[in-house]
């Protein structure tokens, strides 16, 4: 049976964004098995929703804002959704530690991580730092769109991603500094 | 003395207050007016400026990730649920099946005796229903749907996309033999394909007159839905049933099988010989 029209709009309108959808589910799954099952849904979803979208609407963050939706209806009885996420200050003797100047320490803290690693750390951030992080610092979104995928304030975006950016540079020094005190880094 | 104190606390307060501006601050996302007063406490406030950094830094180091591709069998698996999802003639069918037994069932049952009734009797009846219902729904297991079971949907998806068209090419790196034999079966061809996200062997063997899938699934793929944890710990297999199309489940030695076919053409699971290594 040949595409219909509505279908071949829904084609040419998602399919290049199917890549990116991926790679959020990726850095929110703990295995890629979950992510590929988020992406699925969250497509089907789409095209559910396909003939009332708008044409103003930007389909990147309408997808992201549902594959939002799918992660917390898959994860809603996960513990860690749970937990009170920490607040750090800018006092925190260990941010104090790494003064950045240019090329500084935490600079070098930066470059020496894998992606994989950066990926892992981020994932084990409670969710409310992790979404930011990732629509904003990795999928290069406005704090305007963050705001709409997750239905939160932009001013929200804004305070979520100053902690959340900041307790991922205190657990990277921190990192940094066990690696450091370790017998075979002294040696 | 008080007023050196109150001043400290107006400081800690604004200290607070604008760390949380700091990245907004860092992105260029703040109006003037915030700004101003961000760079006036950043000009007295070492720590903040030091975070100021560090979210530049951290930024841009995360900006610069990579991106993978979504596996070919992904897309693959992606477009066939669109594809099933899309056709309305399957939704149709199904409606008008349903409709048809629906209405069978107003024939076997005149409901005329039901108008006469009064409306205590009703209620009484009716919460006397609901409850048989639940019950039956907690004490039997199988009456519960078991075809939206992804690994059930998957492979019946696939059996019936490739019993339309020629078999896949044999994969030479698989050897030739399937994991379940029985009398008269033989294989016709195997690949690899993606069963819940996680590669899968596939066979095609025929059985008797018709063609049987088998497929060697992931072991956290198999035993990831809850029917079919317990139907295996009760009976030993699951079974599963959708319009002809028939599955039958079973637990390998660190791996699971799924046999997909025609109904009628499914071998019984106590004539299967398995393979489990």
């Amino acid at each position: 049976m040949k595409p219909n029209k509505q279908q071949k709009a829904f084609e040419r309108q998602t399919r290049p964004w199917r890549d990116r959808l991926y790679n959020v589910a990726l850095r929110r799954a703990d295995i890629p098995a979950r992510a590929e099952d988020w992406v699925q849904e969250t497509l089907l979803r789409a095209w559910r929703d396909f003939s009332c979208l708008s044409d103003h609407v930007a389909i990147y963050a309408w997808l992201l804002k549902i594959l939002d939706h799918v992660i917390v209806d898959d994860t809603r009885r996960d513990a860690r959704r749970q937990q009170l996420a920490p607040v750090v200050s800018t006092d925190d003797v260990l941010l104090l530690e790494q003064r950045s100047v240019a090329p500084g320490p935490f600079e070098q803290t930066l470059q020496n991580q894998s992606d994989k690693h950066m990926i892992e750390i981020i994932k084990s951030l409670p969710d409310e730092f992790n979404s930011v992080i990732l629509l904003r610092d990795i999928e290069g979104l406005s704090y305007r769109e963050v705001a709409e995928i997750l239905g939160i304030p932009q001013g929200t975006v804004m305070s979520r991603l100053s902690r959340g950016r900041r307790l991922l540079s205190t657990i990277l020094i921190k990192e940094t500094n066990k690696i450091e005190i370790t017998p075979c880094g002294v040696g | 003395m008080n007023n050196d104190k109150k001043t400290l606390d107006q400081f800690e307060a604004l200290h607070l207050q604008i760390q949380d501006l700091l990245a907004g601050y860092s992105d260029n996302m703040l109006s003037e007016q915030e700004r101003m007063i961000v760079e006036s406490h950043l000009a007295g406030c070492e720590a903040c400026r030091i975070d100021v950094e560090h979210q530049q830094l951290l930024g841009h180091r995360l900006n610069e990730m990579l991106q993978v591709r979504m596996p070919e069998t992904l897309h693959q698996r992606i477009d066939q649920a669109l594809s099933k999802e899309q056709t309305p003639e399957i939704g149709d069918e199904i409606a008008k099946k349903t409709n048809q037994k629906a209405n069978e069932w107003s024939q076997i049952f005149n409901l005329d005796w039901f108008l006469g009734m009064g409306r205590a009797s009703i209620m009484t009846l009716s919460g006397w229903g609901v409850a048989m219902l639940l019950l039956l729904i907690l004490i039997v297991p199988s009456l519960r749907s078991n075809n939206n079971i992804p690994m059930i949907q998957e492979v019946m998806t696939e059996y019936r996309y490739l019993n339309t068209m020629a078999l896949p090419v044999s994969n030479r790196a698989i050897p030739l033999v399937a994991p379940a034999t029985w009398p008269g079966s033989y294989v016709l061809a195997n690949w690899k394909t993606t069963i819940g996200g996680a590669p899968a062997d596939a066979f095609a063997v025929r059985s008797g007159d018709h063609v049987v899938f088998q497929y060697r699934i992931d072991e956290t793929v198999f035993f990831r839905n809850p029917n079919v944890r317990k139907a295996v710990a009760g009976s030993g297999n699951f079974k599963s049933k959708n319009k002809n199309l028939g599955v039958l489940a079973l637990p390998l030695k660190r791996a699971g099988l799924l046999i997909v076919g025609a109904d009628k053409s499914l071998p019984a699971p106590e004539e299967l010989t398995l393979r489990t290594i």
